[in-house]
């Protein structure tokens, strides 16, 4: 048996398949990436690469627009944050907490989260409508606060705060059930003991649960920031960057320098920031929330 | 006594308030797809002039528009196409890794996990500009079996930690068992390893279908011919072309979402398995 678990040919072949798909579609393309960030080509077939050293970045960071969807981004990524983690984890406490009806409230907090994008972008761009037809102005009139509305996604005050709100509301399932997942291994002697302590209510979620599930909140912190990042469908579709580019973040800037401006050596000097900023956030991010489980 | 009695009134009275919370927010969970399905069964006007009314019957003119002038059956097809290929493609090459990487002992082990799973790190952004040179320079655009090696290799990462960690729970006597009888390496695989993990490639399943299904971006940019278009870019260039039909566009709309809420129905558990996958142990 030992030596039928050492085949070494065996094992060659049925590694094969999987390793060349990935190396082939997604490692060697991750790594042409960095390659094409150091030069110009314009998109034709037919041109040749041309080696441009680091002016792509030079450009990139003389660039307004880049330094916006940078700034944005970052705000985009402490929302979400606080969006899906806190209010995510929220639900999930409150859920332990009543006990009763979970798999309907699971159910429909999780729902959003396996919709297609472009479909999500379509149907909020008709519940926000940018005229006076939209369900979200709809409402405030009939409630009386027609002074509040606005064409939420073509304004500048607004629109990626709309995209933070419906990014949050497409995700936040994902975080309820790693929360309800975290809770449902407590032991049911900690809670107990923690409630004879006079430890109850929001001290004990505070002092005993929170600390007890750090280590899922770290994780799912890292989670959003990496998620975040990657958003473009629903920017493309909802504003694609606008109004004024208040909404562009470097993953829709990206697609349209590549693919629109046939920059692609921009693109891809855009595509490295990307993935090195998500590498440095979840470090940074690991790195504030302490290892392990927090002190009690 | 009266201290306990007052306590547990409190406590129902904090249970109400959240269920309250929670029943709410479902709805706002709810409510875009009940939006839309009520929205796709109604009159061009009388979507926004009542957007909170139901349909006053049951009208089917507009998934009769979205599917013969927004061409979204033959969309659909081709999503189904592209998301069932990758969805077997994957399933297979990620069984045969995991049963190496699970069942046998190597040098680089480890390594080669970590490889695999790696990949779930890396963004979409970070390929296609390298891929759409190549794919331009070799003609590899509109081919439907690059795009489902392509969406392979982005489903492998999870599929193979699934099924990896699945497949290690395995015991050993099944496998010796049928090697005593006779089996090679590949008959054992086909008999006793595949079979026994069905469950987590249904798990895997799930969530490549659901990802292949939804993605935009590969179509977006690897698919040059109108029909030979996916589901989400069909149903983009359809609103563009008909900004104003909103009833006809949140019919093609709510087609889009069937399939994934029909997988969600029915595998409830294997989709929030499959989806959180990684960040939640067991």
């Amino acid at each position: 048996m030992a030596g039928y678990r050492r085949n070494k040919l065996v094992i060659l072949m049925f590694l094969a398949p999987a390793f060349l798909i990935v190396t082939f579609f997604e490692m060697i393309p991750v790594g042409s990436t960095i390659y094409f960030s150091f030069h110009n080509w314009p998109g034709i077939a037919t041109a040749p690469l041309k080696y441009v050293g680091l002016q792509n970045y030079a450009n990139i960071f003389q660039n307004d627009d880049f330094l916006r969807s940078l700034k944005n981004v970052l705000w985009y990524v402490f929302w979400s944050v606080i969006g899906q983690v806190g209010l995510g984890f929220t639900l999930a406490l409150m859920i332990y907490h009543v006990r009763r009806g979970t798999r309907f409230y699971k159910a429909s907090f999780f729902l959003p989260l396996i919709l297609p994008a472009t479909s999500i972008a379509l149907i909020w761009y008709f519940i926000l409508f940018p005229t006076d037809m939209g369900v979200v102005n709809h409402l405030l009139d009939s409630l009386g606060l027609g002074t509040l509305k606005r064409a939420w996604l073509v304004n500048p005050n607004t629109a990626m705060a709309w995209i933070i709100i419906i990014t949050t509301w497409s995700s936040i399932g994902y975080y309820t059930t790693i929360g309800l997942a975290a809770l449902a291994g407590l032991p049911d002697e900690v809670m107990e003991a923690a409630e004879i302590d006079g430890a109850v209510g929001l001290r004990r979620i505070w002092s005993v649960v929170i600390p007890m599930i750090w280590e899922s909140i770290r994780i799912s912190v890292v989670l959003v920031i990496t998620g975040v990042l990657k958003i473009f469908d629903l920017i493309f579709i909802l504003t694609d960057g606008g109004p004024n580019g208040t909404t562009h973040v470097p993953a829709t800037l990206m697609y349209k320098e590549a693919f629109e401006y046939n920059n692609y050596g921009g693109g891809s000097a855009i595509a490295t920031v990307i993935f090195l900023l998500s590498i440095v956030l979840s470090v940074l991010s690991l790195r504030v929330m302490g290892s392990g489980k927090r002190e009690a | 006594m009266n201290a306990m009695g007052s306590g547990k009134w409190r406590k129902s009275l904090t249970s109400g308030f959240l269920h309250v919370f929670l029943l709410v927010y479902a709805l706002i969970c709810l409510y875009p797809v009940y939006f839309s399905l009520i929205s796709s069964f109604k009159k061009n006007d009388d979507i926004f002039a009542s957007p909170f009314a139901l349909p006053t019957s049951f009208n089917w003119q507009n998934y009769v528009t979205a599917l013969e002038l927004g061409n979204i059956f033959r969309y659909f097809w081709n999503t189904l196409l592209l998301a069932g290929g990758t969805v077997v493609l994957s399933a297979l090459v990620g069984a045969f890794a995991a049963y190496a990487l699970a069942r046998f002992r190597f040098r680089f082990q480890g390594v080669t996990l970590i490889y695999f799973v790696s990949g779930l790190m890396i963004p979409i952004q970070a390929v296609i500009v390298p891929l759409a040179y190549i794919f331009g320079q070799v003609k590899w655009n509109d081919n439907y079996l690059v795009l489902i090696l392509l969406f392979t290799a982005f489903m492998i990462p999870m599929t193979v930690f699934i099924l990896t960690g699945f497949a290690k729970s395995i015991p050993d006597e099944l496998e010796e068992a049928a090697v005593i009888d006779g089996c090679g390496h590949w008959r054992t695989f086909w008999h006793v390893i595949f079979p026994l993990m069905i469950p987590a490639i249904a798990t895997a399943s799930t969530f490549n279908f659901i990802n292949t299904w939804n993605n935009l971006i590969f179509p977006l940019i690897f698919i040059k011919k109108k029909e030979l278009s996916t589901i989400s870019v069909g149903l983009l260039s359809f609103f563009g072309e008909r900004t104003s039909d909103y009833g006809a566009v949140t019919a093609a709309t709510v087609i889009t979402l069937l399939p994934p809420i029909l997988i969600y129905v029915l595998l409830q558990e294997k989709v929030e398995k499959g989806l959180t996958a990684g960040a939640v142990k067991g």
